[in-house]
């Protein structure tokens, strides 16, 4: 491998590539969670083959980080060090979801969550694809960049709402002592959900900031 | 089943966090529950046992158009509960 130092356009070509893998298994994920009870059984065989994929991108994400071997000393490469941490934990989030939604086997979430549940993962998905798009258009539009950062905090905000709304939903299922395993795993896919929007905002504003 | 983990994230204006970590504060120095609001719960408020010592951590990111500073506390439970 050439020892020459990275250019930004080569970090920002790297991290798109990470990013494309991060939109492929949020959106797996949010296929699987959003389906409706008469989809549920076709969702539920397609999540075999849906879950082998994410496994094979998660693994083929560190691959897509060998390129920090070339990392430019300075500025640039510490905020690349620090976007690189975040994608790192999206990553890691993922693969909890991955292996609570595993642990669920196949149970079906209770109805009342369902439009939280869809609009909270709906979001995630289109959070990461806004940072993929922020990314990919960063040296030829710039002036586009503060709109995506903008949509992201903003999309960032409405999911720590709705984490509120469906925590207080589930708040209320358990007050009545129907609390149970399903339940509590959900709302465990509710909180990394929303710790990836909060992972994304912050790779968006450091972005912003190079 | 018992669900043991919360946490919840909320805007606040400065006047609301001022009073929040006021009320926390005097809760501390009494120190026999700490009363915390948990916007996501049913009932609205968590309360857990306080004990010594405690571990505290803070973290400060600073960014152009952002600062973030994450308080983390952590101490031991001081008595066994009655519970299950």
């Amino acid at each position: 491998m050439s020892e020459e130092v990275l250019t930004k356009t080569e970090i920002l070509a790297g991290f798109v590539k990470v990013l494309r893998l991060h939109e492929q298994i949020s959106d797996y994920v949010r296929e699987k969670l959003c389906c409706t009870a008469s989809e549920a059984e076709r969702i539920s065989e397609d999540w075999i083959a849906k879950r082998k994929k994410a496994a094979a991108n998660l693994k083929s994400l560190m691959d897509k980080f060998s390129f920090t071997a070339r990392l430019p000393k300075n500025d640039l490469g510490i905020m690349t060090q620090a976007v690189i941490d975040y994608l790192l934990r999206i990553q890691l989030t993922f693969a909890q979801i991955v292996v609570i939604i595993d642990s669920l086997r196949g149970e079906s979430f209770g109805e009342i969550y369902m439009d939280s549940l869809t609009t909270i993962s709906s979001k995630v998905h289109e959070a990461i694809v806004t940072l993929l798009h922020l990314v990919e258009i960063y040296e030829s539009e710039p002036e586009s960049v503060k709109a995506d950062l903008d949509h992201i905090v903003k999309l960032e905000r409405q999911i720590d709402e709705d984490n509120i709304i469906i925590c207080r939903q589930i708040s209320v299922r358990t007050g009545d002592g129907d609390s149970d395993f399903s339940c509590y795993m959900m709302r465990k896919i509710i909180s990394e959900l929303e710790h990836i929007s909060d992972y994304v905002k912050e790779c968006a504003e450091i972005l912003a900031d190079i | 089943m018992r669900i043991e983990d919360y946490e919840f994230e909320q805007e606040k204006t400065l006047t609301n966090l001022a009073d929040l970590l006021e009320e926390i504060a005097d809760q501390i120095r009494k120190g026999d529950d700490l009363e915390l609001p948990m916007p996501t719960l049913q009932a609205g408020t968590i309360v857990v046992p306080i004990g010594e010592p405690v571990e505290t951590g803070i973290e400060v990111k600073l960014r152009k158009q952002f600062v973030h500073v994450n308080i983390a506390l952590a101490w031991s439970r001081p008595r066994t509960t009655q519970e299950d």
